[in-house]
């Protein structure tokens, strides 16, 4: 078991170092001296030139990557231009904000639609299952950051219930939790629905009705449990998915997360602090789809035989 | 005419017959002539310049009415007019995106499928990273490179679209590659590159199709977020993203600043989905559910 | 009663989609007395599968009806049937052994627990160590070792599933077992082991066999009687020694036999022959082989030929009639 799980973590390090390499490449491009964005618009051309040879920027781009990348292994990610303060601090700092709202976002429409979905497929072509796809296909349709707004204006604005921004309280959290679990739920039911439509469809399930199962157990005894792996990995896909709304909702909440950390310092043009932020979030998403994974092959008897010697058949 | 080209159009038609039989596909393909429609003949009947740009600071934050049928925005500006000519900016950035990622992409995934061995494998791996970076870090890195605006935008949108068309093309070309007609062309002694241009792309055009319309209406998602938090479009242009980060200090007493934009980005966003789901069903009909 | 276990009378089936209505089973008339074996014969897309899974109601949902017609299995009119009470009958009076033992099987389910899941739900009376018991009985009569009831279908090949398929639609001793193709997706030489071993088990069980195949060698070597299908009917029924002997038979059936229709030849496959079955969208009013025919006349064409019946040997064609 542990070695099959460190496995899985040294196959990501190509990944890693792949994303973190594109990453920098792109962000190498940007116009403009970094020594001459920190000294600002007063400084002479030595002390310019000084900084330049101080920070090796003067060196071969693929030599500076991998300076980069040897020191944020050790946990240094440079420092900020704006505040020249570590980047590692700010981005843990701001790293629980988003996952909060990642995780609970993924969380609620999991419960919610993983369960709906279920339904919608069981009764296809009925009432219910046409009204869920209807709201699954528009909910789909609708950018997290309008539905933030649509509701902040509802909830916050007209009927008072919860503070329209920050994060000073939980209930700050309320309204963008529930923007980005609606969105999320909608992917999880069409998603859901189409997985254990299939599974439906499977022989194995027509066997159990013809051994007199009624359709009800069959749904729960033998369709879920082949159903939920695949939904499990789409709730690991998702949640990359989510970091990305969470990063654009914290914007319309007003939230200081990883998101509007990013996009201040885009617009502030502190590279540093984009590129570790960037590198972080592709890191986590990376981090959550193996975990993900592993809970797959952990439930499938299939996958588990081959990774988990002990234990084995019997268990 | 080569066989390909003769399974491909009996083909179409019957894709075609199954389309027509599903009134939300129909609605869906109803709902993007429309806004092609509007947006493609707004310049006759809207003057962009008076009514889309200029302010007009007596006019501000009016109401809808007759006039305006949209009301007007914190500097006077027809929010209608912005409207309809944002249609404009979303389908022809979403539009330019798909070309060059479809383009970008077939190259790359022919290459990868018909030549395969350690080129193709590289190339695929390539893909692999970068289809694992979400869409919205990689605009973000690109714009904050490259700074904002339309440009730049297509060139962050194109980088994330490439890997899913490269990934198409490439299984496309690897089941197609060994089949009989494509072996009877080889043998005819048909050039590789011919081969893949009449035989293997038009087979390839249904699954490149449906992906087409899921990445255009992400391409419009993305573009309207850039926008909102500031990254895409600059704030004067008539973008629906960006009229809504504006509109968002005056929300609470002018409503329908933040509806008809975001209404609009959910109509064009549903009218491509339905198309795709709709596509997707009448290409193969055992999936459809 | 007339002695006999399922009798089916005039069946029809329709599958509605959306493009059209597809009628699979038009008016079919046929019946198997305990303890027999009838051998039903056809190309793909004759309507065998459909005929099983009409007699266990088990049609796909929404799309499949049976819009005329009676089955009577041990007496009881299965058309009538709420689906709870058909609950009761399926995998206890009936059970069916599908043709893709690969697909058969829940792959996140223990085997044991599998054929378990049949007595618990029918034999009620039964307490856990004695439903253990009968497991482990079950999987021995199958020929496979009981201490492997707790691994996965994966574990397992071909031949090993399509016994424990097997040990699961005999597990309640049915009257009526559905054999649809049950060795066509295995290799030849495990075919043959399953085979015995199914006829061994039907002779102890005394269950009665409705063997779906395509291979007539199977068919000579277990069945008492055969069933040609052909878009929907029976064209031909009759004891082996009527099909696979001398005599005269329907022109779809000489076809299929081809030159050699010898028990003990090689002439075990379908013969093929020149052209398709009818489009089951539109089925033609006359005789439905009419297009395929070598010794058609103008007659077949427009009108329907009836069953002709002569002893055991019943034939449905214009030259078998008076």
């Amino acid at each position: 078991m542990a070695r099959f799980v460190f496995r899985r973590l040294l196959s990501m390090i190509p990944v890693i170092i792949g994303i973190s390499f594109i990453i920098f490449s792109i962000l190498a491009l940007t116009p403009g001296d970094p020594a001459q964005i920190i000294l600002g618009d007063g400084a002479t051309p030595e002390a310019i030139s000084e900084l330049r040879e101080q920070m090796g920027l003067n060196d071969f781009f693929i030599v500076r990557y991998i300076r980069y990348i040897a020191g944020a292994v050790r946990g240094d990610f440079g420092l900020s231009y704006r505040t020249q303060l570590p980047v590692l601090n700010e981005l843990l700092a701001r790293l629980p904000n988003t996952l909060v709202l990642a995780l609970f976002g993924v969380g609620c429409a999991a419960m919610v639609g993983v369960p709906i979905g279920i339904i919608s497929a069981v009764k296809q072509y009925t009432l219910i299952d046409n009204a869920t796809r209807v709201f699954a296909m528009v909910m789909t349709a609708i950018p997290a950051f309008w539905l933030g707004l649509m509701l902040m204006l509802a909830f916050a604005l007209k009927l008072r219930l919860v503070p329209a921004i920050g994060a000073d309280t939980w209930e700050g959290f309320i309204l963008p939790s529930v923007t980005l679990a609606i969105g999320n739920m909608a992917v999880m039911i069409r998603m859901t629905r189409s997985t254990m439509l299939e599974v439906i469809r499977e022989d194995y399930i027509r066997t159990a009705l013809a051994k007199g199962v009624s359709r009800r157990k069959v749904i729960l005894r033998h369709a879920l449990a082949n159903a939920l792996l695949p939904i499990v990995t789409t709730i690991g896909i998702n949640f990359g998915l989510q970091m990305g709304g969470a990063m654009i909702c914290e914007t319309v909440f007003s939230i200081p997360g990883l998101g509007t950390l990013i996009i201040t310092s885009v617009r502030q043009k502190d590279i540093p602090m984009v590129m570790a932020s960037v590198i972080f979030v592709a890191l986590t998403i990376s981090l959550v789809t193996l975990a993900m994974d592993l809970i797959y092959s952990f439930f499938d008897p299939r996958v588990r035989m081959q990774n988990f010697r002990k234990g084995g058949a019997r268990a | 005419m080569s066989e390909a080209a003769v399974r491909g159009k009996s083909q179409w038609k019957s894709v075609w017959i199954r389309f027509r039989k599903s009134t939300i596909s129909l609605m869906g393909l109803s709902m993007l002539a429309a806004l092609l429609l509007i947006s493609g003949s707004a310049g006759i009947w809207i003057d962009y310049e008076s009514q889309a740009i200029q302010h007009n600071m007596k006019q501000r934050l009016q109401h809808p009415s007759a006039e305006h049928f949209f009301g007007t925005d914190q500097f006077g500006r027809d929010v209608f007019a912005r409207v309809v000519f944002g249609a404009r900016i979303s389908l022809l950035v979403g539009i330019l995106t798909i070309t060059l990622s479809l383009a970008i992409g077939s190259v790359i995934g022919s290459i990868a499928g018909y030549y395969g061995g350690r080129v193709g494998n590289l190339l695929m791996r390539m893909m692999d990273v970068l289809l694992s970076i979400p869409a919205i870090l990689m605009a973000i890195s690109i714009v904050a490179a490259l700074g904002n605006g339309m440009f730049n935008l297509i060139i962050a949108l194109t980088v994330s679209g490439v890997p899913r068309f490269a990934y198409i093309v490439r299984s496309i070309v690897l089941t197609i590659k060994n089949q009989e007609f494509v072996e009877a062309a080889k043998a005819y002694g048909s050039s590789n590159s011919r081969i893949i241009l009449r035989h293997v792309l038009p087979n390839a055009i249904g699954p490149i199709v449906v992906q087409a319309t899921t990445n255009m209406a992400n391409s419009i998602l993305l573009i309207s977020s850039l926008s909102f938090v500031g990254l895409g479009m600059p704030s004067s242009t008539p973008e629906w993203g960006s009229m809504l980060s504006d509109a968002k200090q005056y929300m609470r007493h002018n409503p329908y600043l933040i509806l008809f934009p975001g209404m609009a980005i959910v109509t064009a966003v549903m009218a491509l989905n339905l198309i795709g789901d709709g596509l997707r069903d009448a290409l193969d009909p055992k999936l459809r559910n | 009663m007339t002695g006999e276990l399922l009798d089916i009378r005039g069946l029809h089936v329709v599958y509605r989609t959306l493009e059209s209505d597809v009628y699979a089973i038009n008016g079919l008339d046929l019946s198997v007395s305990e303890g027999e074996t009838l051998g039903l014969v056809g190309e793909t897309g004759a309507g065998k599968t459909t005929t099983a899974l009409s007699i266990l109601k088990l049609l796909p949902d929404r799309v499949g009806f049976i819009t005329k017609g009676e089955i009577t299995l041990d007496g009881v009119e299965l058309t009538k049937v709420s689906e709870a009470d058909m609950q009761m009958i399926r995998g206890n009076t009936v059970s069916m052994i599908f043709q893709d033992p690969m697909s058969s099987l829940n792959p996140v389910i223990p085997v044991g627990k599998q054929v378990e899941e049949v007595l618990t739900l029918h034999r009620r009376e039964l307490s856990k160590r004695e439903i253990d018991e009968q497991v482990d009985s079950i999987f021995g009569m199958v020929g496979l070792p009981p201490s492997r009831k707790h691994e996965y279908p994966h574990q397992f090949s071909g031949g090993m599933k399509q016994r424990i398929v097997i040990a699961i639609a005999l597990s309640c001793q049915p009257k009526l077992l559905l054999a649809d193709e049950p060795t066509t997706a295995l290799d030849v030489t495990i075919q043959a082991q399953v085979l015995d071993m199914m006829r061994d088990l039907k002779e102890k069980l005394r269950t009665s066999m409705i063997l779906i195949t395509h291979d007539l060698g199977v068919v000579a070597e277990l069945c008492d009687r055969v069933a040609i299908m052909y878009a929907g009917e029976i064209i031909e029924m009759g004891s082996i020694d009527d099909l696979y002997g001398t005599g005269d038979k329907h022109p779809y059936t000489e076809g299929l036999f081809g030159s050699l229709p010898s028990l003990t030849g090689d002439e075990r496959r379908l013969h093929p022959i020149d052209g398709l079955m009818p489009d089951p969208t539109s089925l033609p009013q006359g005789c439905k082989f009419y297009e395929r025919c070598p010794k058609r006349t103008g007659h077949c064409e427009a009108e329907a030929p009836a069953l002709n019946v002569s002893g055991t040997h019943s034939v449905r064609c214009r030259l078998f009639a008076g």
